[in-house]
């Protein structure tokens, strides 16, 4: 997957693989933020997010010496490599039913109508652990790490009618979800 | 019901969840994971040049050493500048009684 586009990454990804202390903290300070987002929303726990985010930091460590720049991007790699260790972790839940799910965000409406930016947060994360988990990547890539049809697609590995198809959904099951929320209370 | 909610509105609902900002420790946990073979590396080759240079300037002494030794002292003389010292004369060492018992 080589992109006509120089990848600003890549400059970064080889210095801090040759043990450029510089490279490390802009690298780290570039990304961290955005890849802890991602999990904490594909997961909806902060706790399992850190760790993740941790997790997918130290392989960009073990693969930056070796990093081929024009290969890949490295911020659709960094994705790919945080939705696949998520994955892991959801999957490992799935294993362990009768595991707590974390942090049990409310999906319910408010008891009152007056609600907090962070209530309405919690609400949100509560609808979006509440769906699928494709139609939660979806929406989590496009929406939240603003990424292209086009390039969230090719992460998925699916088509791009396929990701506006998850997308449709997710976003139908979202409203429903939060339908008491419509009028902006 | 669900087609109450605009597009917008549930946007806004999206942005009300935000996420979260990294903590110092996870960054430091990070930070100190990350490479650094290169400082590393760099001070293991200035050893390991310093280390060579070492071994080769020894051995260049010992052949030099070796040399000197080996050579004729017509040579070692050439190169040193020092005269040669004469063979040692072993015959005032004799011992005049043993000549008188020979004869």
């Amino acid at each position: 997957m080589t992109s006509g586009a120089a990848d600003p990454d890549d400059e970064l990804v080889r210095r801090a693989g040759q043990g450029d202390a510089a490279a490390v903290q802009a690298l780290v300070a570039r990304k961290l933020r955005r890849v802890l987002a991602l999990a904490e929303r594909m997961l909806g726990d902060a706790a399992e997010a850190e760790d993740v985010a941790q997790e997918a930091f130290f392989r960009v460590w073990r693969h930056a010496p070796r990093w081929r720049p024009g290969v890949a991007q490295f911020d659709t790699w960094l994705h790919r490599v945080t939705l696949n260790l998520c994955y892991d972790r959801l999957r490992r839940r799935r294993e362990r039913p009768t595991a707590e799910p974390p942090d049990s965000p409310d999906t319910g409406p408010a008891p009152d109508r007056g609600l907090h930016a962070a209530d309405v947060g919690r609400r949100v994360q509560g609808a979006l652990q509440a769906l699928p988990p494709r139609q939660r990547e979806a929406i989590v890539l496009c929406h939240y790490q603003e990424l292209g049809n086009i390039e969230a697609a090719g992460l998925m590995g699916v088509t791009v009618e396929a990701l506006e198809s998850l997308l449709s959904r997710g976003r139908r099951a979202l409203k429903a979800a939060l339908a008491d929320l419509a009028d902006g209370a | 019901m669900t087609e109450d909610m605009h597009d917008t509105r549930l946007d806004e609902l999206l942005a009300a969840y935000e996420a979260p900002e990294p903590a110092a420790a996870l960054r430091e946990r990070i930070v100190a994971a990350a490479p650094r073979e290169r400082a590393i590396g760099r001070t293991w080759r200035w050893i390991a040049g310093a280390g060579l240079g070492a071994v080769l300037a020894g051995s260049c002494a010992a052949g030099v050493a070796a040399g000197l030794t080996l050579a004729p002292a017509s040579l070692a003389r050439a190169i040193t500048g020092r005269p040669a010292q004469p063979a040692a004369d072993v015959s005032s060492l004799a011992d005049p009684a043993d000549d008188a018992a020979v004869s």
